[in-house]
């Protein structure tokens, strides 16, 4: 009857059972029957994950008998890997293992919950020998995990909490036995982390609070007993003032992890070596962190002093003896420690890392505390890899506590890259990088000469600093890629969280040292990505090709973060980006085409309008802008390297200020339009100086002593106006600043033109207008005519307001606003008159008007 | 859900209404708040500061699904302003001495408290990336405050000030401060009694806009991109003032004052915008909230809070499982009690135990665990290929353990079979012998 009873299709629910049975028969041996072939087990598990066969699930409408036939065919299924997890036979037992685990993901909720505690005592009792081999021991916590992974989202989806309590008393023997393994280490390193692992997901199957607080106490109490061995002799005893955090006063000291008999059989292995001891706190360690990440459907509480307390002590030890103390110890036991120290530092690096991630938010009060301890910790850390995750939780940090970080970790940061970024090593970049390296030792030593003067308080980390900083040229191991690449993953972060808030001091520096990084890193060609492949066997080893794009990254940010003036390595950037984009196909040059893309807004500043009725005719015009400028600043740069060709460039892209300096200055419409040009003013002296001699004496100067005065006048001005803002009678005023804020539009170059004028010869200024000329050229034909009279009439009224402002430093409120009033005012006209696109000739005689004041 | 949550400063409740249909949902009761003084607490409950008398104040939560009070604190001034983080951790409340106050949620510790203000403080508002918190108070003065630096012991006895800016432009008290958009190169604006708005800049911490209006602003509102923003006004109108936008076109109202808002109302006391950008909504002294769309200038609802006036407007997504009360029990039944416990009054320096524990927060990743990441399947293939490989010593381990056992057993089978043949031998011996006794017999007995 069976032989013709065929399926409807490759779906149809008779043919689950009776593949199961078959696949059983073929494959699974019984106690009868020896394991043929190990591989032909990922034949059965594939085959039972495709067809879903222990699922158990059908529709409503299906024929009772078939899903009877269905259920008595996993039932044998349980019942053959029951048999088979007993076996005695190794294979046997790992093969029933495995399978179990495969189990417990694919069957029904109902079976799953019928026969969870059964499979759960089967894998304890493996658990519990100790004697089994080492695949077996594997296995059997991959199952259990997966056990108690289904049985949390099982928990989840029924809603029962109920149940979770139910098998408490087992999994308190699941504790005792894995806390066993690890206290015990006789282990290797894999099992020892499944069990970390395990002892982690235990907490998270009972699902409460109070079990996951009591668990991660107990961690850290033993964790701390642990080390009070190991470092005794070594440091004055913070273990007391941590378990005193831990374990508030008049309250009992937690159960020990495992019970009591571990506790003691721990206390008899006290001889054993601290090597032993240090492996089991990392495992402690790693406990924590996946405790710490993994999610719980409850909210529980860290004891987060205790934590930063315990990392602080362990992040501390450096293996040095204490002056104050007589050593105790023997070279021998220093000498384990310090062989063990980086590794338990990487470990309590990455629990500060799970820590930050997890407490998000709350972590504010701590921060400070953090953060004082890294930045110590930095001082001294010499290990790559250590400093790679240094940089790392710094990255976390900037960003997830926000801007206040910056002014703490700013220096931190900045030295510390810089150093292993290596400038001494970049020479010859094509980019006078001898000068730029130059600049930077230089500069990093006034400014840390400068925080010395400061902050005298903090001696000793000074001293620190400079011994590093002494030190480390002498010595100068070649940095890692990695390093270099978390490093400039930091900058990047400080760029982007902070890139203009108290940034006066140390933004010069880091601008000048990204582009540095980033040309030497792209100056010998372009590595292709394939160079991973030949490390398959590996890691994925980071390359030069991630660090080329790390600090492609990097000059973005620095690029792209507003600042008080214009990013001074605008082209050098573009350039390298434009280079980069031709290597078609790899991540960079998709990058280099997105960087393009950003800066681009940077060179076009874009004030659009909400909503618009001129909107074809608007749009119509920027297009063409855009499409004929890219290749004329390209070719412009590729012709000329002089020093000029910067100038020109800025100018004729139509953007000499940076989106950041226009709007600001737009927003000063408020009489205070002396102030803006004072500001371009300064911008453009650092400017023109830049491409020469990249940051004089003299030019630095300038900046530290402009804004001074610069604040001066603002604040005298800020004050006339705010006595004067409350009454009505500020008539006329009132209207200059109506029609302040339109200098964002790309034909508003004129702001800048007067400035460079004023400050360089007048041949400058010549030289200026022909290079506005070509511009207005290369603009669509009905505008060009008039916006090239237009726009060079413009100038003049300002060059001269520009010089009065200069000769006669304050003059009366009066006059001042008679002069803003006839710049913003051509200003405004210009603007309105170039993006009307069609000339309004009643305009332009206003603009004639201001003309008599030119030459 | 996008719902609309209004309060007033007379006793009226908070009235929540669907923003899209326009539904009234539940009415929150017994809450008279002052101006600024509602704030939802990331989205999970809301949480209001009542001013009682001159000397006493309180701060009372309501959870979503339940229209009386929940729990109620006391601080130890009246409070006003009081503003949450976007993660709801933390909530911050001025007093009307000046002071502002830290308070930890979800323990309710009072973390930090300090002198901010000469007078009491009007408004507070928190940058977008958290880490800064801008104040105003009467006396005048804007000030910026990072939250780090409030929180780092070392640092704040180094400083002079705590504060990172301190606007002082404004000449009377401060009404109202928002923060724009990208952390610290944010513009601030703030209005005051003065009939000034004034726009300042978060990085360099200068003046960059006066705006003289006709008459007081009370409520400001930043568009969504900042183009331009709103201001409600005493005399009912909203005017909309330039940031960005073009306002080449002269208005009669004032410089940089491109366009109004206007439904003869009575004075506009806050102001509050959708999530889509779009809409606006105004809460106004005659106790009325009005809907706008602001590319029409149209208003498009009218909701009826009270005969008091409005003071406190916000725009706030309810998390859905609220809606659904009958299928998911054991949820609403935990997220429905508020289990947050009331906030300290004083700080407590000499408890040792301050700040001494985090709470890692229910997450909203648990909710569903989408795709468990099982891994025995993984090793199992792994185990596989080392039996593959010939030189695997941990397979050969096993196999070893494999022919210990089977060699165990052959042994045992030896034994067997020699004991077998043992007693087969025997037996025959046995029978042999007795074959020959009995043949011995046989013979003797024939």
């Amino acid at each position: 009857m069976a032989s013709f009873d065929h399926f409807i299709n490759m779906y149809d629910i008779k043919l689950k059972p009776r593949m199961l049975r078959s696949l059983m028969k073929q494959h699974i041996p019984d106690e009868k029957h020896p394991l043929q072939n190990p591989t032909e087990l990922s034949t059965v598990v594939s085959l039972i994950k495709t067809h879903r066969l222990l699922s158990e699930s059908f529709d409503e409408s299906v024929n009772p008998t078939h899903v009877e036939e269905w259920k008595s065919a996993v039932d044998k299924w349980v019942d053959r890997l029951s048999t088979l997890v007993s076996s005695k036979l190794p294979d046997k037992c790992w093969m029933g293992i495995c399978l179990l685990g495969v189990t417990c993901q694919e069957c029904g909720s109902d079976r799953f919950c019928a026969l969870y505690s059964n499979w759960f005592s089967m894998l304890l009792t493996h658990i519990q020998a100790l004697s089994d081999s080492h695949f077996v021991r594997i296995a059997c916590f991959a199952s259990i995990s997966d056990l108690l992974t289904r049985k949390e989202q099982w928990t989840y989806c029924a809603k029962l909490l109920t149940f979770s309590h139910r098998p408490l008393f087992v999994i308190m023997k699941v504790e005792t036995a894995t806390v066993s393994k690890i206290l015990s280490r006789r282990c290797g390193d894999t099992v020892m982390k499944k069990c970390a692992y395990c002892l982690a997901l235990l907490t998270k199957s009972k699902g409460d609070e109070h079990s996951w607080s009591l668990m991660m106490q107990k961690i850290l109490f033993t964790v701390n007993g642990q080390l009070n061995d190991v470092f005794q002799g070594l440091e004055e005893s913070k273990g007391s003032e941590i378990t005193r955090f831990l374990v508030p006063p008049g309250m009992d000291p937690p159960p020990p992890l495992g019970g009591q008999q571990i506790l003691e059989s721990s206390n008899q292995a006290l001889n054993m070596s601290e090597q032993l001891i240090l492996s089991t706190v990392s495992n402690l360690m790693l406990c924590c962190c996946t405790m710490l990440s993994t999610t719980y459907p409850v909210q529980v509480t860290l004891p987060i002093h205790a934590l930063v307390a315990l990392m602080e002590r362990i992040l501390m030890m450096d293996g040095s003896l204490p002056q104050t103390l007589l050593p105790f110890i023997s070279v021998t036991q220093q000498e384990n420690l310090c062989m063990q120290l980086p590794v338990l530092h990487s470990d309590t690096l990455d629990l500060l890392t799970a820590t930050i991630k997890q407490v998000r938010s709350q972590l504010l009060p701590h921060a400070a505390r953090i953060i004082r301890i890294l930045t110590e910790y930095f001082q001294r850390c010499q290990v790559p890899m250590l400093r790679v995750k240094v940089y790392s939780i710094i990255k976390i940090l900037l960003i997830s506590v926000g801007v206040g970080v910056i002014s703490q970790l700013a220096h931190e940061v900045i030295q510390n890259a810089s150093i292993d970024l290596d400038c001494g090593n970049l020479e010859g970049s094509g980019f006078s990088c001898a000068t730029h390296s130059e600049v930077i030792t230089k500069t990093l030593q006034q400014s840390s000469n400068r925080k010395r003067k400061h902050a005298g308080t903090t001696r000793t980390i000074e001293e620190k600093q400079t011994d590093v900083g002494a030190e480390l040229p002498k010595i100068k191991p070649p940095t890692p890629i990695q390093l270099k690449i978390a490093a400039l993953e930091a900058l990047e972060a400080l760029l982007t969280v902070g890139g203009s808030l108290g940034s006066e001091t140390w933004r010069p520096n880091v601008d000048c040292l990204l582009l540095t990084v980033a040309a030497s890193a792209c100056n010998g060609g372009w590595y292709g990505e394939e160079q991973n492949t030949l490390f398959q066997l590996t890691e994925p080893m980071s390359s030069c090709h991630d660090l080329q794009l790390a600090a492609l990254r990097a000059l973005l940010a620095s690029l792209v973060s507003p600042a008080r003036v214009r990013p001074p390595y605008l082209h050098q950037g573009l350039e390298l980006f434009r280079k980069g984009k031709q290597e078609v196909g790899t991540k960079l040059a998709g990058f280099c085409a997105h960087a393009l893309l950003a800066l681009e807004v940077l060179i076009h500043p874009r004030a659009l309008p909400l909503i618009d009725v001129r909107t074809a005719n608007y749009v119509s015009f920027d297009e063409r802008v855009n499409s004929i400028f890219p290749q004329k600043m390209f070719s412009d740069s590729k012709r000329n390297n002089c020093p000029i060709s910067m100038d020109q460039l800025g100018i004729s892209s139509g953007d000499p200020h940076a989106d950041y300096d226009e709007l600001y200055d737009s927003w000063l419409g408020n009489g205070d339009a002396n102030e803006i040009q004072k500001s371009n003013h300064d911008a453009d002296v650092i400017h023109s100086l830049e491409p020469q001699t990249s940051r004089e004496p003299d030019a630095e100067k300038l900046v530290s002593s402009v804004p001074s005065s610069e604040a001066m006048i603002t604040d005298e001005i800020e004050k006339e106006s705010a006595t004067v803002v409350p009454d009505r009678a500020t008539g006329h005023k009132d209207e200059i600043m109506v029609e302040a804020p339109n200098i964002q539009e790309p034909v508003a170059t004129v702001v800048a033109l007067p400035v460079v004028s004023a400050d360089s010869s007048c041949a400058n200024a010549e030289k200026v207008k022909i290079s506005l000329e070509t511009s207005a050229d290369a603009n669509c034909d009905n505008v060009k005519a008039s916006s090239e009279t237009g726009v060079l009439e413009h100038t003049d009224p300002k060059m001269v307001s520009e010089k009065d402002f200069s000769t006669a430093k304050i003059e009366t409120l009066a006059s001042l606003s008679k002069t803003t009033f006839t710049v913003s005012d051509s200003k405004n006209q210009g603007y309105v008159f170039a993006l009307n696109d069609e000339p309004s000739m009643d305009l332009f005689p206003d603009i004639v008007d201001g003309d008599p004041d030119s030459d | 859900m996008e719902v609309v949550i209004a309060s007033s400063s007379t006793d009226a409740g908070i009235g929540c209404w669907e923003l899209q249909t326009g539904a009234e949902q539940l009415r929150y009761k017994s809450c008279a708040s002052p101006s600024h003084g509602l704030t939802s607490v990331g989205n999970r409950f809301l949480a209001s500061s009542q001013i009682t008398s001159s000397s006493s104040g309180s701060i009372l939560y309501w959870s979503w699904s339940k229209p009386h009070v929940e729990v109620r604190s006391f601080p130890a001034e009246p409070i006003r302003p009081l503003i949450s983080n976007s993660h709801g951790t933390y909530l911050i409340g001025g007093g009307v001495s000046g002071h502002i106050y830290f308070w930890e949620v979800t323990t309710g510790r009072l973390l930090q408290k300090w002198h901010a203000h000469y007078r009491g403080v009007t408004c507070l508002a928190l940058s977008d990336d958290d880490s800064l918190l801008i104040s105003g108070a009467e006396d005048g003065h804007v000030r910026v405050w990072s939250l780090f630096m409030i929180f780092d012991d070392v640092r704040r006895e180094e400083t002079r000030h705590l504060y990172e800016h301190s606007f002082s432009e404004h000449t009377l008290r401060v009404n109202n401060v928002v923060v724009g958009y990208g952390g610290c190169n944010a513009i601030v604006v703030s209005a005051s009694d003065d009939r000034t708005c004034k726009v300042w800049s978060l990085s360099t911490g200068k003046l960059l806009r006066n705006i003289v209006f006709p008459t007081i602003i009370d409520a400001i509102a930043l568009d969504p991109g900042e183009h331009v923003f709103y201001a409600g006004s005493r005399d009912g109108k909203i005017f909309i003032a330039a940031l960005n936008a073009d306002c080449s076109s002269s208005s009669s109202y004032g410089m940089h004052i491109i366009g109004l808002l206007s439904d003869q109302s009575k004075a506009v006391t806050c102001l509050a915008f959708g999530v889509d950008g779009v809409t606006l909504i105004s809460g106004s002294e005659d106790g009325m909230v009005r809907v706008w769309d602001t590319m029409t200038h149209n208003i498009t609802r009218i909701f009826k809070h009270s005969k008091g006036p409005v003071n406190n407007i916000l725009v706030v997504k309810q998390p859905d499982s609220f809606n659904l009360p009958n299928t998911q029990v054991p949820s609403t039944k935990r997220r429905g009690s508020l289990v947050v416990p009331p906030l300290d009054k004083y700080l407590d320096f000499t408890d040792e135990t301050k700040d001494i524990e985090a709470v890692i927060a229910y997450q909203e990743t648990c909710k569903r665990p989408l795709d468990p990441s099982y891994v025995s399947f993984h090793v199992m293939m792994n185990h596989i290929k080392e039996f593959q490989k010939q030189d695997s010593s941990a397979a050969t381990e096993m196999d070893v353990e494999r022919l210990k056992l089977e060699c165990k057993r052959s042994v045992q089978m030896v034994q067997q079979w020699k004991k077998l043949y043992e007693n087969l031998h025997q037996f025959c011996v046995n029978e042999l012998l007795d074959g020959v006794q009995s043949g011995g017999t046989n013979v003797d007995s024939s």
